[in-house]
């Protein structure tokens, strides 16, 4: 039989050290960063190049139908939303040093970001892809007029395709994927921060 | 070496074994217990000029731990592990004497507790002043003391339930 005093004699006893050092941590902190800016500018980047492009065929080319200047905006009003969102994530998480707080604000900050995630990747996400497909659909209605009929066909029967395996499969797969994972962290999340509360 | 780097090494230097104690008592696993050392010290460099005016650093940097532990369980969806690995004791392949199996036992212990009572079982074994540990872990100094009290209890049942066995 041993009392808490003896444990703490066994634990005093362990030879158990970190592996790291100061200048491993120092370097992963400038490698991460370095990385971290690449990969934030590059997307920025490729989706303003997305937008530059749609601005320029809306602006050079010359369509007999409305429906593909309403389908350019669209789209280009996609790609700002993405740049935006990105923007907006990055900043909350830069500006999120709720690390120094006590665990049950920490705790609590997480629920709410991880809520706020979850919206954008379920209604949102929703929103904006349906937005993009109609976008392009509405786009592509004046090309339709100028095919032959097998590849209008073929073109609408595709469209169909693409709008059913997205909306009926995919997205509902990816919805109850997301909806199972954030109920989960939600109940672990509660569990911790009832831990934390001050006993009776 | 810059100034900042020379003051990170001696707060790295001062704190680190400790922080990995409470990484490790939280989450019974090495790999992971470095990743969150690595991750807590991330944040402590970013943050050093807010450090230097502080008078209890270890304090800031435990808090660090706390949360960075908590959130990084969640986010991973790692559990504790009941068997802990085996280069806790066996990583510079020496024999294991009957202290490191000891010591082996009491972390499997820790393991099945709650997630704040490793933490705090952690703290109070590290001799962290109850003051600090209650400034740590955001509990109220008199709740804090009735926890440990029952931590205690039942980190001493487990081990010794353990041992008959």
């Amino acid at each position: 039989m041993k009392d808490f005093d003896s444990l703490v004699g066994i634990w005093n006893e362990q030879k158990t050290a970190p592996v790291i050092n100061y200048k491993e941590v120092i370097n992963h902190y400038k490698n991460s960063r370095e990385k971290f800016s690449f990969k934030l500018v590059w997307e920025i980047f490729l989706m303003l190049l997305a937008f530059a492009m749609i601005a320029y065929i809306f602006v050079s080319s010359e369509f007999q139908f409305w429906t593909s200047y309403v389908g350019l905006g669209i789209v280009a009003i996609c790609c700002i939303y993405f740049i935006i969102m990105q923007l907006i994530n990055i900043k909350n998480i830069s500006n999120s040093n709720t690390l120094f707080d006590k665990p049950q604000d920490h705790i609590l900050f997480i629920q709410k970001f991880r809520a706020s995630r979850y919206t954008q990747n379920t209604r949102n996400y929703k929103l904006y892809s349906f937005c993009l497909t109609l976008g392009l659909v509405l786009f592509l209605i004046e090309y339709i007029y100028t095919m032959n009929i097998y590849l209008m066909i073929g073109m609408f029967i595709a469209t169909i395709a693409w709008f059913v395996i997205c909306y009926i499969y995919l997205m509902k797969m990816y919805i109850r994927k997301e909806e199972k994972r954030f109920n989960e962290m939600l109940a672990d999340l509660e569990r911790l921060n009832e831990q934390f509360k001050d006993v009776e | 070496m810059s100034n900042k780097e020379q003051v990170f090494k001696e707060i790295f230097q001062a704190n680190s074994k400790k922080i990995y104690h409470l990484c490790f008592g939280y989450t019974g696993d090495d790999d992971a217990a470095n990743d969150l050392l690595q991750e807590t010290f991330l944040k402590v460099w970013q943050n050093l000029d807010k450090f230097r005016n502080q008078s209890m650093i270890s304090t800031w940097i435990y808090r660090i731990a706390v949360n960075t532990c908590l959130t990084y369980l969640k986010s991973e969806k790692r559990q504790a592990k009941d068997e802990l690995t085996p280069n806790i004791i066996e990583n510079k392949e020496e024999e294991v004497s009957d202290k490191q199996e000891q010591v082996k036992t009491l972390y499997e212990c820790i393991a099945k507790l709650e997630e704040s009572e490793r933490i705090i079982i952690t703290l109070v074994m590290d001799e962290i002043p109850y003051p600090e540990i209650a400034e740590i872990s955001g509990i109220s100094e008199g709740n804090l003391r009735v926890k440990i009290h029952r931590i205690k209890h039942k980190l001493t049942e487990l081990y010794n339930q353990h041992e008959r066995l």
